[in-house]
Parts: structure tokens; C-alpha cells; sequence
């Protein structure tokens, strides 16, 4: 029979003793993570790897330290690599919806803005100065001058032929008119009237031919004007150039290593020059856009014309990109939190002015990938595909290795705006998610592949070996020291590493998820300031696991009251035959509690199967189902090898109405039945967990730690009685991290786990009769469970032979 | 019209169908802003132009050679929206100076309506120049005219120096003994006055003639409570002027009518040669 497992292999207690230090402030070791080589090997390959598509997908759990990790390789190799170029952005003379990206060594993208913005300010003072000169304006009245005298000749010639003819020429409100006149004073219509015919034939008549010449010298004006103005154009061109040339030589000459930069400086030249009287002098082009002598000075549009100065200096702006000179040095590592369409690729703001939004090259604002371009950009899997349209524009940057930036409204709904032109790139990204993101992902986008070639599987757990749990100490260390936190004693230290393999359920392993541990440091911090320790001890940590435990409590409570006040029925002493305690385990968010279950069985004659009610009425899963029919076929295969198994089993989870998985409680199923059909009580002190194979071997089931504390708060409750105890199956021993309570419990005989190999051992224990061995002629001890079993099957087959003999015989009859 | 102590109160301004009766409307508000007087605008249909239209066969070109119907119809069109537009420009430079104005429209010989609306204005403007066709500025008969018929102050605005009187030049006074130039003398120190411009007075001969006008006019601008510059030229005529004019560095000249000053030259000729709005004033 089964012996009950000594109290210290139900908790194995973490022993730092060996290690000298008294608190952590003695630790100095600096260590962010555990026992992720893996990971780590395939971080420093997706880092090293050049080629195209090799960018990192990092899985594993949340709070393993891989922002941390990573974020600490990536910077390592990013600090020896050198930092990638500035680019600014300018305008396209050439064409304004396509602002022009330059490229410069790092730090000249700063040097050129501020060099281009000296240049404008050089020639707002340097061009309003020559064109105010005396020997601009002279040259300039010059060309006035000629154009108006070519434009009162032809009204001096008419008037010179019309005069001799008594004929003027008069101004109307919207032109000019020939009138007669007579003594200096047009005639009226009354005197002309009196004149004889011939007369006002011949006035007719010269008129006429006065009109005629002078709408044809008329029409030569615009052509004059426009030759005054191709002259003013050429003048202001001289001039400009005279300026402009020189400043822009210098630049030319301070970035001749820039190609790009030199065509565009050529650009902002032709530019200057050809509007830089529109530019530099705007109440002048006013002025020169008029014909002369029609000025309207009444009311001067100078304002207007200040503000649109303004507006048209942004051409020569340089929008100063990405200025790589603020980074500390090498390339850059970006970690983008919020990685949203605009975050990621850049946007083109817009401006309101007068109702209508406007934009221009200054307005583009670069995202994390422009950032990060040369570098490494950190983003978060989830966050990525949780936003609009950012999950694809990631893959097509990748893709096409350039970064156009277009706004979603531009995509979306075809709006005017600017298309910039593309910045090459070349990033390395590294995604963080879980392992289920980047299955999905992994199965469900085909270009996943091609993008994240290398994936960093970081640990869940890592073995609680001698040298893990020295570097965990070192791990507690740097997150005291990193959180600001008073330091821990050994004990603390000791407890916080229990409670790291009792958060993976396993004595021999250790949680590697960093966050939970840190969590729990601050939270004994927290209890050990408010109990004036100035060392965190073993019992502020113990006081942190409670606390967190109780404020997670109520649902746990909740069950122990109803089962308590014998809502849910559960006995916990005395026998009962074909009735068993199993146990489950509920996981509501972050926490998990162990809870039994009243199983019951009957047994008939019938036809060899075992009815799961659970599954029948669709509350069971297909796990839980599959154990079910693994039961027949034990007791086919056991009991009635050589006869049929007339036997019809009903399994009960009793009470339960949530459904049931999980095959853990197969084991307890079969036992059950056994009892049932050989009448034999079992104990009901006992729960059993554990699922069995087809040869009756119990196997490991989850969870045995949860559900060995919820039966054990069960008995508690009630009194422990010292025949209390839980059957788990003997491979979940190394999974034994209980709490002390239950440690103590069993310290002190007044409550047992067992440790058990097969079904056999299990009924024994159980039912205290034993499980019999089969003879050399197949059969069973007298008395033993299996003989009872055994005989009660063949009184089922041989009931189940004159049953079926009896109907053929009717029918027959 | 006011004597040399009353206060300039009431601006008559002649506006018509030229390009500078835009420029002379805007100064003459600038003007009556200082001084806080009423601005009457007074639109005159010329009546000639009228007569003209009714000829036959004569047709309107425009500056584009576009040869178009000139009726009496179209011409009154033309006027109206001239009156519309001007209308407009007084009222939304009265409303930006605060300004108390008017707004009349008359039809008939420019002259005959300036003088006929000049009853109880304090100044008459009217433009320099007349419409004529070409750009060299003709001095107009209309405010030849005028100046010979008021008995009173008449500003003759200069398209070419805009903005003198808005922009706060100084007011040149020419006191040469003239029978005007007491007159002349107040007015100019009345219009610096409101406008906390330099006053400067210009008095021309020989250095024994120019100390006395200089005494003569010390004591009525100390009457007057009023400090000046003096400028003291040798000669009379035109050039003497323009050198003054030039050492202000511009501005508004005040000048009696017939003043000995001018040389004898008629005032038409001054107005031709100088490049300034000129107030001419006539002798009590």
C-alpha cells in the first residue's frame, strides 16, 4: 500500500546557505534574465544577420525581461556600428507636390538648415538694398519711363491729327472717345446738329479713320508692357544674380561631397532669381506688376503682401528630418510604444488658413522607422496589428526597402496632398508578442516569413539547479537595486525563489518571467516599510504571497462557503461505495484555486460501456471523454479478457454545471467504478487526482498543487481528522511546492499525500482492502477488490448469456 | 472760409472719373483725420463727357484698341458705378478715420459745381492734374478754374507725392509779405498743429528782407503759440521753392494767392513744376 510523502518533499525548500552574502546590497552582479541561451543565440544571429528579411519576431511569456534583454544586445551592437545619415527634406522647385529628400553625413543635415536659413536672412537685407539703390531705380524709371512715352505717343500722334481737324481726344470713365470740339469745348449734340452735312460727313469721317488708328496703336500696348516687363525681369534678374551668385557659390562649395544638395542649391538659385522681386520685395512687385501711373496707393495691400512674403520664405526652409547628431552615437535603437500608421511611416500635417487645410514639405513629420533607419526599431507584435493599416505598411516598408510616407486620408480617399519622395531603408525591426501571435502569425500571413526570419523563443521556466538559483539571486539583486528597493535578507531572497517554482507548479524548475518576481519584490517592500524593516525578510515576502492570495480571494471563499454549508455536498469522512472526491481547478484571470468534486458511478449488466452523463449531456470535453472510454477499455482488458463486458457504468460529476475537461480525473473515475462494483466503500477522507492509461498506470495531470490546497482547506474547514489525505499520481511528487500550512499539516500527521504508482495501489488505499494480484490461473485472491470486481462482471455476462438466451428463445417460440 | 484763426471744420474733395481721384480721396481723408473735420465727397458728372456721348458716330475704345458703343446710356451707367465705387471708398475710409462725412453727386461743368457746393466749406481738394489721356499730368482746367474763382483755401493734391498729407510731412508756410501770406502763414501753422508736424516757413530776398519776414512771422506764429524752422532763400520763382521744398525734405506748401514768391510765373506753371500738394490761399 501507498505510504504517505514526507512533509519536507511536499515543499523542497530553497537553501541559499551556501552563498555569502547576508542581504542583496552584497550582490553586485547585474543580470536582467535567466537561462534564455536559446534566445539569446538567436538574437545575436538575427543582429548579425545583414542580408534582407532577417529581422526578429521575440516570443515567449509576458514579463520574461525580452524588451529588456533585447533592448540591451541590440544597444550593445548598435553602439559599435556606425550612426546612419541626416535627411532633410526640401522643396521641389520643379515640382511642389514631390518635396525632395537629401541625404547627409551625420550632423551636416543641421549644418545645412542653419546655413540656408543664414542665406535667406542675408538676402533679405542684401536684395532690398541693391534694388533701393539709386542706380537700380534710375535704370528702372528708365524702362518706365520709355514704356509711357511710347504709350503717350500714340495718344499725342492722334491728337497731333485730330487737332487740325477739330477733333480731341477725351478720357471716358472706361477708355477714350474723339469728340468734335469748337473753340476748345466739345461740341454738343445741339450745335453739331445745326452744322451743315458735309460737315459732320467730313467730322464722320475723321473720326473714323482717327478711331481706327488708334484702336490699332492701342493693341500695341500689351506687347509694349510686356516687353517692359521682360526688360524689368532681366534688370531684376542682373541684379539678383549679382546678390545671390556669391552666397550661393559658398554654399555650393561647402557641400560639393553632396551631389543631391549642389543640383538643389542650383534650384534654390534659378529660384531666387526669378522671384526675387516677388519674394524679397513684395510691395515692389506690387508696384512693377502695374502698368505705370496706375498705382492704387489708396489703398496699399502691404500687409497682404507681408503675409505672403512670409509664406513664400518656406521654400528655402529646410525640414531638418532626421537629425542623427542628437544620438549619443553609433546607430540608433528606437523603441516605438505607440506604433500607429503616422508613428510608424511619418505624416504630413496640415494647416488650417482661411477654412481650407494647406501643407507644404515643412509640415512632414518623420516616424519611428525614419528614426530608426541605419538602427534597430523595438515594436510591440500586438500593438502593431491592433492598429490601422499599420501591420501592412510595416511589411511593405520591408519590402520595398523605402519609406514613402502617404496619409491614410490620402489612401483612403484619394485626397490632394504631398508625395515626398521615398527614403531609402535599411532597419533591422524586432517584434516582441507572445508565442500564440506569432503562430498566427506564422500560419496565417504568408509574408510573415520572408519578413521575420529569425525567431528568439524565449523560456517559460528554467531548471532549479545549483547555478540557476545563484543567478536568480543575482537576478533578485538588480531588480532591488534597479526599483529603488531597501534590500532582502537571505531568507527573503530564499522565500522569493520558492514562490518562482511554485508559480510554475514545478519543485524542480524556476519561473523565468522576471515581471512577477519584481511585482512581488515591491509588494514585500511595500509590507516590510510599513512594518519599519529596514531589510525586506522572509516574513514580509510570506506577507506579500498571502496578501496577493487573500485580495484574489472571493471566489475561492465563495466555493469553501458553499461546500461548507453543504450547498455543494462533499464528505470528507466515513465510506461510501461508488462515490469519490475528485478535484478540479478553477483559473479565473491571474490566479487558480483547487476546488473537489463529489464523483459518483452505478453499475449495471449491460453491454460493456462506461456512459460519461457529463458528455452526454454536452458538458464534458473531448479530453475528458477520451478517458472516459480508455475506463472500458481497462476494464475490458483487465477483468473480461475471454467474455464479453456486460457491464453498463454511469459516471456523475455531481453538482457541476459548468462542464468538465481534462482526463485528471480519470483515475477517480475508475475508482469509483471499481467501488461500485465491488461494493466496497471508499474512504471519503481521500481525494484522488490523476489520469490513468489502459494498464491502469496513474500519469501526471496540472495543477496538483492548487488542487491538493482546495481539499486540504476543505478538510480544515471541517476539522482534520489525520485520515485526510490526497492520491496524486507518483510522477506530480517533483510538482510539490505547497503552502506551509499544508507542509505543516502533513508534518504533523494530520494530513497525507500519497504518492500513487497504479490503480491497484490507489483502490487499496482507498477502499482498505487490497487490490488483489491475479494467479497463474487468472484469477483473483478471495476478497480482494479485483476478485469482487472480477466476480461481479462474470454475474453480469453470465445474467447478460440467459438474458440474451431467454429473447431468443421467445422469438424463436 | 476761415479766417487765419478759425479752424479748418468742413473738406470739400472733387472726385471725378480719373485713376487719381482715388489717391486724392484718400489724402484728403488723412487730412480732415487730423484735423476732425467733416469730409464732404463730391462726385461730379462732367457734362461734357454726357454731351459727347450723344454725338453720332463717335465710339468708345478701350486701352486694349477694343472699339465699343459710346451712348448716353452706357456713359450714365458708367457714372453710377464710378459714384457706387467712390461712395464705397469714402464711407470705408471714414469708418477706419472716425470720420463725420458726406457724399454728393452733381452733374455739370466741374468748375461751376466745386464752386457751387464750396458754399460753407472751409477747403476745397481737388486733383492736380486733369483725365487726360496720356500720363504726363496736364494741369487741370477745372481746378484753375476753381482756384481763380474761390475766395479761399484751395488744396491742389499731387498723385505723385502721395501720402504727403496722410504720412505727416512737415507744412512748408511761404511768408514772403505777400497780401496772403499772414493767411497762409496760420492756416500751415493750423494744419502742423493738428497733425504734430514740423512747421516750416519760407521766406525769400535778400538777408535783410528774410530777417524781417523771419520777425514778422516769429511773432504771429508766437501769437499763435506755435514754433517753426525757417528757411531763408535768395530768390524768388519756382527753383527757390523746390530748393525749400527739397531741404524740408518734402511736404505740403501753403502759399498765399499771387504771392510775390511765384515770381510772377502763374500759378499753373508752379503747379506743373512742382511735384507736392500745394495749398493756395487767397487774400482776405
Amino acid at each position: 500500500m501507498a505510504s504517505p510523502l514526507s512533509a519536507d518533499s511536499l515543499r523542497p525548500r530553497t537553501d541559499l546557505s551556501h552563498l555569502k552574502f547576508t542581504t542583496t546590497a552584497d550582490v553586485t552582479a547585474d543580470i536582467d534574465v535567466l537561462g534564455q541561451d536559446r534566445a539569446f543565440e538567436a538574437v545575436r544571429f538575427g543582429i548579425g544577420m545583414k542580408s534582407k528579411g532577417y529581422n526578429l519576431f521575440v516570443l515567449g511569456p509576458t514579463g520574461a525581461g525580452k524588451h529588456r534583454f533585447v533592448a540591451k544586445i541590440v544597444g550593445e551592437q548598435a553602439a559599435t556600428e556606425k550612426q546612419p545619415p541626416d535627411w532633410c527634406y526640401v522643396h521641389n522647385f520643379d515640382d511642389p507636390h514631390r518635396p525632395i529628400a537629401l541625404s547627409f553625413t551625420c550632423g551636416h543635415g543641421r549644418r545645412f538648415r542653419r546655413d540656408m536659413q543664414q542665406l535667406v536672412e542675408d538676402l533679405k537685407t542684401a536684395l532690398p538694398t541693391i534694388f533701393e539703390s539709386e542706380d537700380y531705380r534710375n535704370r528702372r524709371q528708365l524702362i518706365d519711363q520709355e514704356f509711357r512715352d511710347r504709350q503717350d505717343k500714340v495718344f499725342e500722334d492722334i491728337q497731333e491729327k485730330a487737332t487740325p481737324q477739330h477733333i480731341t481726344l477725351v478720357r471716358t470713365p472706361t477708355g477714350l472717345a474723339l469728340v468734335p470740339v469748337k473753340d476748345g469745348e466739345v461740341v454738343s449734340p445741339q450745335d453739331f446738329q445745326k452744322l451743315p452735312e458735309e460737315d459732320k460727313k467730313k467730322l464722320q469721317e475723321a473720326i473714323e479713320a482717327l478711331q481706327m488708328e488708334m484702336a490699332a496703336n492701342l493693341q500695341n500696348l500689351p506687347r509694349w508692357d510686356k516687353e517692359r516687363r521682360e526688360r524689368l525681369r532681366e534688370l531684376n534678374r542682373e541684379v539678383t544674380t549679382f546678390t545671390v551668385s556669391p552666397h550661393i557659390v559658398a554654399l555650393r562649395a561647402a557641400y560639393m561631397d553632396f551631389p543631391e544638395v549642389v543640383s538643389y542649391l542650383d534650384a534654390v538659385e534659378k529660384d531666387i532669381i526669378d522671384n526675387s522681386i516677388a519674394l524679397f520685395l513684395q510691395d515692389e512687385a506690387d508696384a512693377q506688376s502695374q502698368v505705370p501711373g496706375q498705382q492704387q496707393p489708396g489703398e496699399h495691400p502691404v500687409p497682404e503682401g507681408r503675409a505672403r512674403r512670409r509664406l513664400s520664405f518656406r521654400r528655402y526652409e529646410v525640414n531638418l528630418f532626421v537629425d542623427n547628431e542628437a544620438e549619443r552615437s553609433g546607430a540608433p535603437v528606437v523603441h516605438e510604444d505607440h506604433p500607429t500608421h503616422p508613428n510608424l511611416i511619418g505624416r504630413i500635417e496640415q494647416q488650417a488658413e482661411l477654412g481650407t487645410l494647406l501643407t507644404d514639405f515643412t509640415l512632414l513629420r518623420p516616424g519611428a522607422l525614419h528614426r530608426a533607419n541605419g538602427g534597430y526599431l523595438l515594436l510591440d507584435a500586438r500593438k502593431v496589428l491592433l492598429a490601422p493599416a499599420a501591420w501592412e505598411e510595416l511589411k511593405r516598408v520591408l519590402f520595398s526597402r523605402e519609406i514613402r510616407i502617404e496619409s491614410l486620408t490620402q489612401s483612403y480617399f484619394g485626397t490632394v496632398t504631398l508625395d515626398p519622395e521615398p527614403i531609402p531603408l535599411d532597419v533591422k525591426v524586432v517584434l516582441f508578442g507572445d508565442r500564440q501571435l506569432y503562430y498566427m502569425l506564422a500560419q496565417g500571413d504568408p509574408e510573415f516569413d520572408e519578413l521575420f526570419k529569425v525567431a528568439a523563443d524565449f523560456e517559460d521556466e528554467v531548471p532549479r539547479d545549483r547555478a540557476t538559483v545563484e543567478r536568480y539571486v543575482a537576478l533578485v539583486a538588480a531588480q532591488v537595486r534597479r526599483n529603488k528597493l531597501p534590500p532582502f535578507d537571505r531568507g527573503a531572497v530564499e522565500r522569493v525563489i520558492d514562490h518562482s517554482a511554485r508559480m510554475v507548479s514545478d519543485a524542480e524548475k524556476l519561473s523565468a518571467r522576471v515581471g512577477p518576481v519584481t511585482d512581488l519584490l515591491q509588494e514585500a517592500s511595500h509590507i516590510a516599510e510599513t512594518q519599519r524593516h529596514d531589510i525586506v525578510q522572509a516574513e514580509d515576502v510570506e506577507a506579500a504571497i498571502a496578501g496577493r492570495e487573500r485580495r484574489a480571494d472571493r471566489i475561492r471563499t465563495l466555493s469553501l462557503e458553499s461546500i461548507a454549508r453543504q450547498i455543494v455536498l462533499i464528505d470528507t469522512d466515513g465510506g461510501k461505495v461508488g462515490q469519490i472526491n475528485g478535484l478540479s481547478v478553477l483559473s479565473i484571470g491571474s490566479t487558480a484555486f483547487g476546488r473537489p468534486t463529489r464523483i459518483s458511478a452505478r453499475v449495471r449488466m449491460g453491454r460493456g460501456e462506461v456512459i460519461d452523463v457529463e458528455r452526454e449531456v454536452h458538458l464534458g470535453g473531448p479530453t475528458h471523454s477520451k478517458g472516459v472510454l480508455i475506463l472500458s477499455s481497462y476494464l475490458g482488458a483487465h477483468y473480461a479478457a475471454d467474455r464479453p463486458l456486460s457491464l453498463s457504468a454511469s459516471l456523475v460529476f455531481e453538482q457541476s454545471y459548468g462542464g468538465v475537461d481534462g482526463d485528471s480525473a480519470s483515475s477517480t473515475e475508475l475508482y469509483a467504478i471499481l467501488s461500485a462494483l465491488s461494493d466496497a466503500p471508499i474512504h471519503q477522507g481521500f481525494a484522488v487526482t490523476g489520469s490513468v492509461n489502459q494498464y491502469g498506470e496513474v500519469q501526471a495531470i496540472g495543477g496538483v498543487n492548487e488542487k491538493i490546497e482546495g481539499f486540504f482547506d476543505v478538510c480544515r474547514g471541517r476539522g482534520l481528522t489525520g485520515k485526510q489525505g490526497v492520491l496524486i499520481p507518483v510522477s506530480n511528487v517533483k510538482h510539490l511546492m505547497l503552502r506551509h500550512d499544508v507542509v505543516e499539516a502533513c508534518r504533523t500527521g494530520q494530513f497525507a499525500i500519497y504518492p500513487i504508482t497504479n490503480i491497484d495501489d490507489g483502490i487499496s488505499l482507498l477502499t482498505g482492502v487490497p487490490a488483489g494480484t491475479r494467479a497463474a490461473d487468472g484469477s483473483y485472491p478471495e476478497g480482494t477488490i479485483n476478485r469482487r470486481v472480477d466476480d461481479r462482471l462474470q454475474a453480469f455476462a453470465e445474467a447478460r448469456r440467459k438474458f440474451g438466451a431467454e429473447v431468443r428463445d421467445s422469438r424463436a417460440g | 472760409m476761415p479766417d487765419s484763426g478759425a479752424p479748418i471744420t468742413r473738406i470739400l474733395v472733387a472726385l471725378d472719373h480719373s485713376d487719381d481721384s482715388r489717391t486724392t480721396l484718400a489724402e484728403a481723408a488723412a487730412l480732415a483725420a487730423r484735423l476732425q473735420a467733416e469730409l464732404v465727397g463730391l462726385f461730379i458728372e462732367d457734362v461734357k463727357l454726357l454731351d459727347a456721348a450723344q454725338l453720332p458716330f463717335v465710339r468708345q475704345i478701350s486701352l486694349t484698341g477694343q472699339s465699343g458703343p459710346f451712348d448716353r446710356t452706357a456713359m450714365e451707367r458708367s457714372f453710377r458705378a464710378q459714384e457706387q465705387a467712390a461712395r464705397q471708398l469714402l464711407e470705408s475710409i471714414a469708418l477706419r478715420h472716425r470720420l463725420s462725412w458726406s457724399f454728393r453727386v452733381a452733374r455739370g461743368r466741374a468748375s461751376v459745381e466745386i464752386l457751387a457746393q464750396a458754399q460753407g466749406v472751409d477747403l476745397v481738394i481737388v486733383g492736380k492734374t486733369a483725365p487726360t489721356v496720356t500720363r504726363q499730368g496736364r494741369i487741370g482746367a477745372t481746378a484753375l478754374a476753381v482756384a481763380d474763382a474761390l475766395h479761399g483755401a484751395i488744396l491742389f493734391s499731387e498723385p505723385r507725392a502721395a501720402h504727403v498729407l496722410g504720412h505727416g510731412g512737415p507744412v512748408l508756410a511761404v511768408f514772403d509779405g505777400g497780401a496772403a501770406a499772414d493767411r497762409a502763414l496760420a492756416i500751415a501753422a493750423r494744419l502742423a498743429g493738428a497733425g504734430g508736424q514740423t512747421l516750416v516757413v519760407v521766406s525769400p530776398g535778400d538777408a535783410a528782407e528774410r530777417q524781417l519776414l523771419r520777425q514778422r512771422a516769429g511773432e504771429r506764429l508766437a501769437a499763435l503759440g506755435v514754433s517753426a524752422r525757417f528757411i531763408g532763400v535768395t530768390d524768388h520763382g519756382p527753383a527757390a521753392l523746390e530748393d525749400a521744398l527739397l531741404q524740408a525734405g518734402g511736404g505740403l506748401i501753403v502759399i498765399g494767392e499771387h504771392a510775390p514768391m511765384l515770381g510772377g510765373l502763374p500759378l499753373a506753371d508752379l503747379l506743373a513744376l512742382l511735384h507736392a500738394p500745394m495749398l493756395v490761399v487767397a487774400a482776405d
